[in-house]
């Protein structure tokens, strides 16, 4: 499929789990994000991490957390740590300098700079093992009515198709004189060269596609669905436990 | 009852007129070509049949148009979805955009009918082997050329099995070889199944129809057989005429033809008359 | 409120060119993102609701496929299309002045969402070279809210702005026929004498 996706192919149990279930469990992991204190949530990012190596897909993920995440975290702790003002700032010695920081900053950052963590390092894990179409159609098992389903799927599908006419609108345009190689303003100018016929192209098909998808009879009948089979009724049992799990935890909280 | 009565149509874009007091009765079953130029109003005329009613900004209409009977207004979206179906000059324009596949794409349409699972699988296999994509059942949509995409959009329809079938210009992407099968797909279309065929050359439409027309100048023009349209002035102005045709019409007003047989459609026929001239 | 079948592929169309945007910023290497002009086309052509809408599965299936935390921000997308929509209503397209100036106010509008977001969620750093004028900000006394509320409108200001002025160019050129199929782009249009 398209490489414009993080997904990789792979055979171990995330790969095989079902996406809905997958996807309730991500809910589970930003509702714990709440509850769970941070030395928790990096234990359970470690985890999360090592598993990730043992199944070939912790080099990507890895590299993926250190750019995202590491910048990230570094920015917290300077900016919470020792800029911004605080009443229990301290002075540490640092060869021949003072660096002042606030336990209290550097506490706040390191309970943002886990959940950040957290939340990619378990998004991440499920756009790795999830194929988008997999997914989808996960949704439509769930329910999910088909005008969703449409504003979902079918950007996937015309992303490749997008690029490849970006692309000769730009070869194109570039023979007639269009210059993206000048300063900045000349880059600017030519802008809507690219975009005036690739907009105006779109617009023509999306018309037209309506059309088609009007006389083929699109949303013009509620599905009959056919009753769920035992592995169907399981999946569900599985994804309202670990929502209710996810909910009930964070209530909790509140009331201690 | 005509299937199709269409009396008086008239529309315009803002101050451009498309169609003139466009009048035409079709009966199921029957198969009608309109024929004409680039920008004479064929595509517009195809969807105001298909009741793509173009009643939006900017626009101006008159007439009445009824399917069945009905005007189409009266028709919910699944009730046309079995009555018309249109296929567009554009193939890419043509594709749902949901689906990853040519079988799944076929089978999107049917499965909206509410029909059981077999009855889709089966629809959909004839009309993939009736249309020569077996070999391209799984590929993405996104991912077919041109004539292929075609195909494809003339099998999603013919799939859905509608009453009338308008195409417009199925044969533009193909090539010679193609549109000779697209011939023998369409004429594997049901007995009862209504065709309008809108393109710009007799080509396709001496095979596949038993009427013809030509839109000229938002007018719509009646003709009793091929032979009568092609040596009328008014098509040989709008039209791309048959080559053959074209020569041997050159051939009559410069009177070393007789004008009295009716005109060649092929190189072969057209060296039969030829040697007749010659004869005599 | 059922949205059109219409309305549903141009608002596909229109996520799919808030993606493929940044594959073209690339190109043209502008200190710019380009990446709501699908919602602000859509705003514009059918409405705040069809906007908000599109800027929402951007946020979505951008997180799916590229980067997990836009999802977090998709209530900043949301709002981007709304506010576009509400002042494609009152006429805010339909001179290239006015739609410069909705620029400016859709950055105000899509800040006070983020901040809040980014505050709450991420205190306020993005992790970005933005977090240096963070700092400097901070630095010079002001809050983290006021910092930050600075920082998001000053890198978006410019992006959103020259934005506006794109789709109201597009809208400029859309040919008759394509104009036809949008009703609400009449508050585009200027009112003739």
């Amino acid at each position: 499929m398209s490489n414009s996706f993080l997904y990789r192919d792979g055979s171990s149990a995330l790969h095989r789990l079902d996406p809905g279930i997958k996807l309730c469990l991500l809910a589970w992991v930003v509702c714990s994000l709440f509850v769970f204190p941070w030395q928790v949530l990096l234990v359970a990012d470690a985890v999360l991490l090592a598993w990730s190596w043992s199944v070939q897909l912790g080099r990507f993920i890895s590299l993926r957390l250190l750019v995202m995440a590491g910048p990230f975290a570094l920015a917290l702790l300077w900016i919470h740590g020792t800029l911004l003002p605080a009443a229990d700032r301290q002075s540490f010695p640092v060869l021949s300098w003072h660096l002042n920081y606030s336990p209290t900053g550097i506490g706040y950052a390191l309970v943002i700079a886990s959940r950040f963590i957290t939340l990619l390092c378990a998004s991440l894990l499920f756009v790795v093992t999830t194929h988008p179409l997999a997914l989808l159609r996960s949704l439509e098992e769930m329910g999910v009515p088909a005008s969703l389903s449409y504003l979902l799927t079918s950007p996937l599908l015309l992303i490749e198709q997008f690029s490849r006419r970006s692309h000769s609108i730009r070869d194109s345009q570039q023979t007639r004189g269009m210059n993206i190689q000048g300063s900045w303003l000349t880059r600017l100018k030519s802008l809507p060269s690219l975009f005036v016929p690739l907009v105006t192209l779109a617009l023509s098909d999306t018309g037209e596609r309506a059309r088609v998808l009007e006389a083929r009879g699109f949303r013009s009948l509620t599905r009959q669905r056919h009753e769920p089979s035992a592995e169907a009724r399981r999946r569900g049992a599985w994804r309202k436990t670990i929502l209710a799990v996810a909910v009930l935890q964070v209530v909790i909280k509140l009331c201690l | 009852m005509p299937l199709i009565d269409v009396q008086h149509l008239t529309f315009a874009y803002r101050d451009q007129d498309v169609l003139s007091d466009v009048c035409l009765t079709l009966q199921a079953g029957e198969h009608l070509a309109i024929l004409g130029g680039n920008s004479c109003g064929k595509t517009t005329l195809g969807h105001w049949l298909a009741g793509r009613l173009t009643r939006a900004l900017n626009t101006s209409s008159s007439g009445t148009l009824y399917f069945d009977g009905r005007p189409w207004d009266q028709y919910s979206s699944i009730e046309r979805a079995q009555a018309v179906q249109f296929v567009g000059q554009l193939p890419e324009q043509q594709i749902t955009g949901l689906a990853y596949s040519v079988e799944e794409e076929i089978a999107f349409g049917v499965r909206n009918l509410g029909l059981p699972e077999p009855q889709v699988r089966q629809r959909v296999d004839h009309v993939l082997q009736a249309c020569g994509l077996q070999d391209l059942a799984q590929v993405n949509p996104f991912n077919l050329s041109g004539g292929e995409l075609q195909r494809l959009s003339i099998a999603a329809a013919m799939a859905m099995q509608p009453r009338l079938l308008i195409l417009d210009e199925p044969g533009s992407n193909l090539d010679p070889a193609s549109r000779r099968r697209l011939v023998d797909s369409l004429q594997q279309l049901q007995a009862d199944t209504t065709l309008i065929l809108l393109d710009v050359s007799v080509e396709l439409a001496v095979h596949l129809a038993r009427r013809l027309t030509v839109l000229e100048q938002g007018q719509l023009y009646h003709y009793q057989d091929v032979d009568a349209l092609l040596k009328s002035a008014q098509s040989r102005r709008s039209l791309i005429a048959n080559p053959a045709a074209d020569v041997s019409l050159l051939l009559r007003d410069a009177e070393i033809v007789a004008d009295d047989s009716r005109l060649p459609l092929t190189a072969d026929a057209l060296v039969q008359e030829l040697k007749e001239a010659s004869h005599a | 409120m059922r949205l059109t079948t219409h309305t549903l592929t141009l608002m596909g169309v229109a996520v799919t060119i808030n993606i493929v945007a940044a594959l073209i910023n690339k190109w043209f290497r502008l200190p710019i993102y380009l990446d709501c002009i699908g919602t602000l086309l859509v705003a514009v052509l059918q409405g705040p609701l069809a906007g908000a809408i599109t800027g929402l599965v951007t946020n979505l299936l951008l997180g799916i496929m590229a980067n997990p935390i836009s999802a977090v921000f998709a209530p900043v997308s949301m709002v981007i299309g709304l506010s576009a929509g509400s002042l494609a209503w009152i006429g805010g397209f339909s001179r290239w002045w006015l739609a410069l100036l909705s620029g400016c106010l859709i950055s105000v509008a899509l800040m006070i969402v983020a901040v809040p977001i980014n505050i709450y969620m991420f205190g306020g750093v993005s992790g970005s070279g933005s977090d240096f004028f963070l700092a400097w900000l901070l630095h010079g006394g002001k809050s983290l809210y006021a910092s930050v509320s600075v920082t998001v409108f000053s890198s978006n200001v410019v992006d959103k702005t020259l934005t506006a002025l794109l789709v109201w160019l597009l809208i400029e050129r859309l040919p008759l026929r394509i104009e036809a199929q949008y009703p609400f782009l009449r508050h585009s249009r200027r009112l003739t004498p």
